[in-house]
């Protein structure tokens, strides 16, 4: 008995340990974080009187009017959104693919090729940076949203396909078997039986996939160099240079930026736990 | 004319020989089961005549054509898996129609064959549900329903009731041997329970270790088994299987001693090959046996345990001095009891011999 209820004692405490660090940590990460947000509903002279965290003295609106009536701000968005959708399907899409053929149909070798895709996960892309500058100057791509379209698809896939193919390894073969003893096709199979099964796997990945490349820096900044061709967050920094040091313009528009890929996560997280799989086959 | 053919089928995975040269014949409208151990290869027979798996060398035929090579859905094959395999984010009715549907079928031809799997399985007030809304029992009639709206011409079952519960299963079995009825189709059916082979069968093939033992009536195998690994399988409790000698073999005329046991005469068809001093087995199932006073009997035993089921009686039996056991299915009447001492005998004309190479010799009218 004692020697349980010590080993309990001993798990209680770290469990404080734990608590602290980790509150600790949090409110380390979250302190600049509201600092910004609340910067956001402050004037510019209410800023400059208080310290970051003091709370604005009146409801001011007027950062996010300035946002709004600020047409390169829509520009940015709307930038921000042709590359992030076509990038994240794209993405996606090649990895169900990949990871329906490495679960599904593996031939000769396909083990060899996934590690090789997994493999790039571990790819620092700074490495790439130069060569893939040269590339897309070579294809008269510099300045337009190309190529971070056709970057952050091809750096995608090693996550998509590692996710899918490990999620598609978990949909009973028999479900496949039974469907092509029915007459129906691998592409029918994969786009009926497979991908509606996985909605969890595809809710994390576009999730992931989105975020990711909503919230990118460095290749808008390598890649465009006009106004027109930034994307949200290479906005958010070139806003200072407009308006000397608008920290409330700023916190307002950092408010905006955040808001698509929360809304991202909100809709998708509902998918994220649901066992999709349960009733398929027993045991 | 026969709906399924097998000729001289092989398959290979990598060095390693699963099934080594099967030939087959499975008429129109019978009920086959493949019985053997687990590993045997049975699943993967099924699952060469589905298409599913290809065939290392041989052919397969259903009705006229080869489908040797041809893609699973071609063969006009149905599975039911043991896994039962529904679509878990599909309806009832969406899981049976899914096929047709995928296949471009008339919405009208779907509803009624959909309806009338769902007659045949009294599933008409399910159709609705999700397979994680359904018992085992129920999914697996479901998986069946999705092999009837196919109208296939041979179905095939692997272990369907396997994952059922034991009240479950017989309960099922009694459906599938009425679905059989019903609709006539043939039917191939792979268990490793022989006392669903023994039910359902019109004929059951004993497969062990790649290889056919026997194929016969239910009652035939039980009856005449064509070697010791069929003997042994089927029955429950297994057949006695004891060592012997030939003592004297005059043309078909041969006498047997049994170890520690009495002198049989009994007479076997031409051409068993038997001589004198040559080892042999004697096998006797279980309710052959007699049980009979000490003294009187041919050979003495002596009871160690003693099981009761109900309207019958297993007793074990122990040869004394040897670490021999017989195992006897008695009258309830029988009032055996532990510590019995008793002697055993033979019912000569229930007597099956196997030479050393493990296979019968037939047996000639019994003269008791
Ligand atoms: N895809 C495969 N690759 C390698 N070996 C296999 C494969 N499928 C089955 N086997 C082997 O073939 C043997 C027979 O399997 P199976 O037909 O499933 O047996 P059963 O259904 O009679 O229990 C087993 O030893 C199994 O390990
Ligand atoms: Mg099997």
């Amino acid at each position: 008995m004692s020697a349980a209820s010590e080993h309990k004692h001993v798990g209680d405490g770290w469990g404080a340990v734990t608590f602290i660090c980790l509150t600790v940590l949090a409110l380390l990460f979250l302190a600049p974080t509201i600092g910004v947000l609340l910067s956001a509903f402050k004037s510019t002279r209410d800023i400059a009187l208080g310290d970051l965290w003091s709370l604005p003295q009146a409801l001011y609106l007027d950062n996010f009017a300035e946002i709004f009536a600020n047409p390169s701000v829509r520009i940015y968005l709307v930038n921000t959104l042709l590359v992030t959708v076509p990038a994240t399907a794209a993405s996606i899409a090649l990895g169900v693919a990949a990871g329906y053929v490495f679960a599904k149909l593996p031939f000769r070798g396909s083990d060899l090729i996934f590690l090789g895709v997994v493999s790039g996960m571990f790819f620092p892309p700074q490495i790439i940076l130069i060569p893939l500058f040269k590339l897309f100057n070579a294809l008269g791509l510099i300045d337009t949203l190309w190529p971070m379209i056709l970057i952050h698809s091809a750096m995608g896939i090693p996550i998509c396909t590692l996710l899918m193919r490990n999620f598609f390894s978990t949909v009973p073969n028999a479900l496949r078997e039974a469907a092509l003893l029915e007459g129906v096709n691998e592409w029918q199979i994969l786009t009926r039986v497979a991908l509606p099964i996985s909605l969890p796997a595809l809710a994390v990945l576009a999730t992931l996939q989105f975020t990711w490349i909503w919230n990118d820096f460095l290749w808008p900044l390598i890649f465009t160099q006009s106004d027109d061709k930034r994307t949200i967050m290479l906005g958010l920094v070139s806003l200072r240079g407009q308006y000397s040091v608008a920290w409330g313009v700023q916190g307002a528009l950092s408010i905006v930026a955040s808001l698509p890929t929360q809304v991202i996560f909100l809709f998708f997280q509902r998918f994220f736990i649901r066992g999709m799989t349960m009733g398929a086959v027993k045991g | 004319m026969s709906d399924v053919a097998i000729e001289a089928v092989t398959k290979t995975f990598g060095a390693v020989s699963i099934i080594k040269g099967v030939d087959l014949a499975i008429p129109t409208g019978e009920f086959a089961v493949f019985v053997g151990p687990s590993g045997c290869g049975k699943s993967t027979l099924l699952r060469m005549i589905s298409g599913l798996e290809s065939v290392s060398s041989g052919t397969i035929r259903i009705g006229d054509v080869d489908v040797t090579r041809r893609p699973p859905a071609e063969g006009g094959t149905a599975m039911v898996f043991q896994s039962y395999a529904l679509y878990p984010h599909m309806s009832v009715s969406e899981n049976m129609s899914f096929g047709l549907r995928m296949n471009g079928a008339p919405r009208a031809e779907i509803e009624r064959r959909v309806g009338e799997a769902a007659r045949i399985l009294q599933l008409e007030q399910l159709l609705d549900r999700r397979p994680k809304q359904l018992s085992g029992g129920q999914r697996q009639r479901v998986a069946i329903g999705r092999a009837i709206v196919r109208h296939p011409k041979v179905f095939l079952f692997d272990e369907p009731l396997s994952n059922l519960d034991a009240s479950l299963r017989v309960q099922m079995r009694v459906e599938i041997a009425r679905l059989h009825q019903e609709i006539g189709a043939t039917m191939i059916y792979v268990t490793h329970d022989q006392v669903e082979a023994m039910t359902l069968a019109d004929r059951i093939v004993v497969l062990n270790a790649g290889k056919v033992e026997q194929v016969g009536t239910p009652l035939d195998l039980y009856e005449r088994p064509a070697n010791l690994f069929v003997a042994g399988f089927l029955g429950q409790p297994s057949m006695n299987i004891l060592d012997a000698c030939v003592h004297a073999a005059d043309g078909t005329q041969v006498s047997i001693r049994v170890a520690h046991g009495p002198l049989i005469g009994l007479e076997l068809a031409a051409g068993h090959g038997l001589a004198a001093g040559e080892p042999v087995k004697l096998g006797i199932r279980p309710d052959a046996i007699r049980l009979q006073p000490r003294g009187r009997g041919e050979m003495p035993a002596d009871v160690e345990i003693v099981e009761h089921l109900g309207d019958e009686v297993i007793a074990y039996l122990r040869l004394p001095g040897t670490p021999e056991a017989i195992i006897a299915k008695l009258e309830k009447s029988s009032g055996v009891r532990v510590g019995d001492a008793c002697a055993i005998g033979f019912a000569v004309p229930e007597l099956h011999v196997f030479g050393t190479d493990g296979l019968a010799r037939t047996r000639l009218a019994h003269s008791a």
